[in-house]
């Protein structure tokens, strides 16, 4: 339970689910909380980062999908799932309409299969989320290269060895560009061991 | 019997005879005697004449005698008279009465000289005074004998009266015949008369030659004739044509109405119902389709013979249905009974039409019709009805299940995992044990003894395990409560009534229900003390969960995009010896406008898809016709409604039909 990855919460009406849930999956590293209603739910969402919610379409007051709706706009970081004892396919399809769920979950449904599709979509997000970084990254270090190559036109010279390949100096201004081919390397690696997973 | 009246019946020629002989007769008489009497007359008057003459002759003659008394002279004079054989008396008598001369008959003397002698019988008497200057002198005396005149008289009559004979016969001969020409030619027209009275109007000619009236009766009577021939040929030929024409139209009629007979037949027959006619008096079927004795394999002639109803519907077997037919009142009837005969052959056959007395008995006319396939597809419609209903149900009812089975399967594989943590920490205490019996390394067995707890996280399962345990026993529990439910609901229905638990049974419809009002309202229920009801239950079941579903959907609709939750009351309790079972919501309300059109099939307020307008339709059916109880409502708008049922408690005396089964 140490150093959970991520931040769960179950939302059901029935507690014997919920609690049932984090008993199965206490292994997990990931931190589960609970709510019983969509109202309690979104109070949560407001105190505290979540990355993935999964809820029960039928309860009391909201519907499943209307929750994930209003969480689709408030909190479009978070995955959003159902797990639900009903199979209607008008529910499904308000979920996947209006609340842009990620999955849809069937009562009973196993807990391991339950707990791999959350791994899953948050390696999903976190590449997301890194390849937007990279992006962001990329394009301020081409800014920078733009103003290096107008202010020194020679200075970004490159020397190519007699295969073609870019022969890279050690010097002052080429330690940037060393780290970012450093964490591309990273990041491909790390795409590599999900596509594993 | 007058004379006339006694001519008048003898035949017309013999009066006609009668008639011409007076008259010939009387008129050959009068002439006779007539004609007799102006001769006689003529010849007196002749005679006397003629004695006047010879007496003024002899006078002048014998006056110079009788004044010279000249006797002889005057006899001369007298016998040259006397030759006249007529003149049979002839004198002369002198002034003083005295014979002077005479012969033949004559008076011998004059009594006075004036005397008149006058006609004596068979004579004619003349005298004439002979006058001289001296006065009279004498008087000449004649007579004539009448008797050749009388003879000549009596022939003349003898002549006229054989004339007058010999006309009278002539007359009669002629009368004879023109009469008989008369009447023969009248009894000729007679008898064509006669004829053509009785009928004969064959053209038979009268003789009309003659220009005579009765000529012209006989062309008038032929012109009848002839007219009366045309008229009646035409007649003939119309009543003829008119008669083949009737023919015609009679036959085309009685063939239309043969064709129109056989076309309803056809049709009365045509359907898988029978037409029939019960003699109830005799047991016999004066009429019977076809059908019948195509199935039954009776003749036809069979059906009409007394007791044959024994035959088809035996009274032991059939003690329903006869009593059904004889308690049957004047009038429309419909009625449904089990028909069972001998060799098992049963069916639910359904009778209808129309029950007469006559003097001679009771007669049922109608359609019999095997209606036991309907019925049998009427109880199929009911099943699907309520597979529908639980179909519909099934999606809630799969929540209901599959959220339990979620905790209870995450429970036990919480304690699947949690065992084998368990183990490791048991093992690592066994370690330790060992390690204290045999005063090996303790410490460090303890230590390992920690670390597996540790890792097992040994609090946490100490904790959790026994409310897991907890979890998956409530968890069973509602699945096992679920399960039953569904098993009471879908109580499988008997051919008849049992006694049965309604608190017991609406509370398992209450849990089959539980997710279509659960998120919607919070259920008050109040069950009384209910003795056990005489009833299909299967279909009560139906019945109520019907209206708990209408009273959640209700509900729903008002509540819908708040967190509101509305009442759902269901109530039992006993009322005399009926039970009552209510079922109130607080929706919106049974507009007023569709408030007497709820219970008809086919009616509903629910959007295409969500319901048939089949509930409340079945349930009236079920609790009225069925079950012989109430179904009514009570309702307002923005307030709700609240149904009631009431049931009879004992055996429900309204029953489908005669459901009887033979024992």
């Amino acid at each position: 339970m140490s150093n959970p990855n991520a931040t769960i919460l179950l939302v059901d009406d029935e507690p014997n689910i919920t609690d049932a849930l984090k008993r199965a999956l206490r292994r997990e590293p990931v931190e589960f909380l609970s709510a019983t209603s969509a109202a309690a739910a979104l109070q949560l969402l407001a105190h505290q980062p979540i990355d993935v919610v999964v809820s029960d379409e039928q309860m009391p007051g909201m519907s499943g999908s209307e929750f994930l709706a209003i969480v689709r706009k408030q909190f479009p970081q978070t995955i959003r799932m159902i797990l639900s004892g009903q199979a209607s396919l008008e529910a499904a399809v308000r979920a996947i309409n209006e609340g842009e769920v990620h999955r849809f979950f069937l009562k009973p449904c196993n807990p391991s299969d339950l707990i791999v599709t959350i791994q899953q979509a948050l390696a999903h997000k976190r590449l997301e989320e890194q390849s937007r970084r990279l992006l962001r990254e990329f394009q301020r270090q081409a800014a920078v290269l733009a103003k290096l190559d107008h202010n020194g036109p020679d200075l970004l010279r490159l020397d190519t060895d007699e295969q073609g390949a870019v022969v890279v100096e050690e010097s002052e201004g080429g330690g940037d560009v060393a780290d970012l081919l450093a964490e591309i390397e990273l990041a491909m690696q790390g795409r590599r061991s999900l596509e594993r997973v | 019997m007058t004379l006339a009246t006694r001519v008048r019946d003898l035949p017309l020629r013999t009066q006609l005879m009668l008639v011409f002989a007076f008259l010939s007769i009387a008129t050959t008489a009068i002439s006779t005697i007539t004609l007799t009497s102006m001769s006689e007359e003529r010849m007196r008057a002749t005679l006397r004449d003629r004695s006047q003459r010879i007496a003024r002759r002899l006078q002048q003659q014998l006056q110079p005698m009788v004044a010279s008394d000249d006797h002889v002279a005057a006899r001369a004079l007298l016998a040259s008279y006397a030759v006249d054989q007529e003149l049979d008396g002839i004198a002369v008598y002198a002034g003083n009465g005295e014979l002077i001369a005479g012969s033949g008959i004559r008076p011998q003397q004059l009594p006075s000289i004036n005397a008149d002698i006058g006609a004596t019988a068979g004579h004619e008497v003349a005298m004439a005074d002979i006058k001289t200057r001296g006065g009279q002198e004498g008087r000449v005396y004649i007579s004539f004998s009448t008797n050749v005149f009388e003879q000549m008289l009596t022939r003349d009559a003898w002549i006229a009266a054989a004339l007058g004979g010999s006309v009278v016969l002539c007359a009669l001969l002629l009368a004879a015949q023109t009469s008989r020409s008369i009447a023969r030619r009248l009894v000729n027209i007679a008898d064509a008369a006669k004829r053509m009275a009785s009928g004969d109007l064959t053209h038979v000619r009268l003789d009309d030659t003659a220009k005579d009236e009765i000529g012209d009766l006989a062309h008038s009577f032929n012109v009848m004739m002839y007219e009366l021939n045309r008229l009646s040929v035409g007649q003939e030929r119309l009543v003829s044509t008119q008669r083949e024409r009737l023919e015609s139209l009679v036959s085309q009629r009685t063939q239309a109405l043969e064709q129109s007979r056989e076309t309803f037949r056809l049709i009365a027959e045509s359907t898988k119902a029978i037409p029939f006619t019960l003699d109830l008096a005799s047991g016999a079927f004066p009429y019977i389709g076809a059908l019948a004795v195509a199935n039954l394999g009776l003749p036809e002639s069979r059906w009409k013979e007394p007791a044959m109803l024994d035959i088809v519907m035996p009274a032991e077997l059939n003690r329903e249905l006869r009593r059904c037919l004889y308690e049957c009142a004047v009038g429309p009837f419909e009625f449904e009974g089990r028909l069972t005969r001998a060799g098992r052959v049963s069916a639910i056959v359904r009778w209808m039409g129309t029950c007469e007395r006559t003097q001679g008995g009771k007669f049922l006319r109608g359609l019999m019709q095997d209606v036991t396939e309907l019925r049998g597809l009427e109880q199929e419609l009911a099943a699907a009805q309520k597979l529908e209903s639980v179909g519909r149900l099934a999606a809630g009812v799969a929540h209901e299940i599959n959220t339990p089975v979620q905790f209870v399967s995450d429970n036990v594989e919480f304690v699947r995992v949690s065992m084998s943590d368990l183990a490791s920490v048991i093992h690592a205490h066994r370690c330790l044990l060992a390690e204290v019996e045999s005063s090996g390394n303790i410490a460090a067995a303890a230590h390992l003894v920690a670390g597996a707890e540790r890792a097992a996280d040994l609090d946490y399962i100490l904790e959790n395990t026994p409310l897991a345990i907890a979890s998956a026993i409530e968890g069973l529990k509602r699945i096992a409560t679920i399960v039953r439910s569904m098993k009471e609901f879908a109580y499988p229905d008997k051919a008849r009534k049992t006694p049965a638990d309604l608190n017991q049974a609406i509370q398992s419809t209450l849990v089959i229900a539980n997710n279509e009002y659960k998120h919607v309202a919070v259920l008050e229920s109040e069950f009384g003390e209910l003795p056990p009801v005489q009833c299909y239950l299967g279909e009560i079941n139906q019945v109520v969960l019907n209206l708990l579903v209408n009273a959640a959907h209700s509900i729903a609709d008002v509540v819908k995009g708040t967190s509101n939750l509305g009442t759902l009351t269901v109530r039992t309790r006993l009322v005399g010896d009926e039970v009552e079972i209510s079922v109130g919501d607080t929706g919106s309300g049974i507009p007023e406008d569709v408030r007497d059109k709820i219970f008809e099939p086919f009616f509903t307020t629910k959007e295409i898809g969500k319901g048939t307008g089949q509930g409340l339709a079945i349930a009236h059916s079920v609790i009225v016709k069925k079950h012989g109880g109430s179904l009514r409502f009570e309702t307002a708008c923005g307030v709700g409604t609240t149904f009631f049922i009431r049931l009879p408690v004992g055996m429900a005396a309204v029953d489908l039909g005669v459901e009887h089964v033979a024992a």
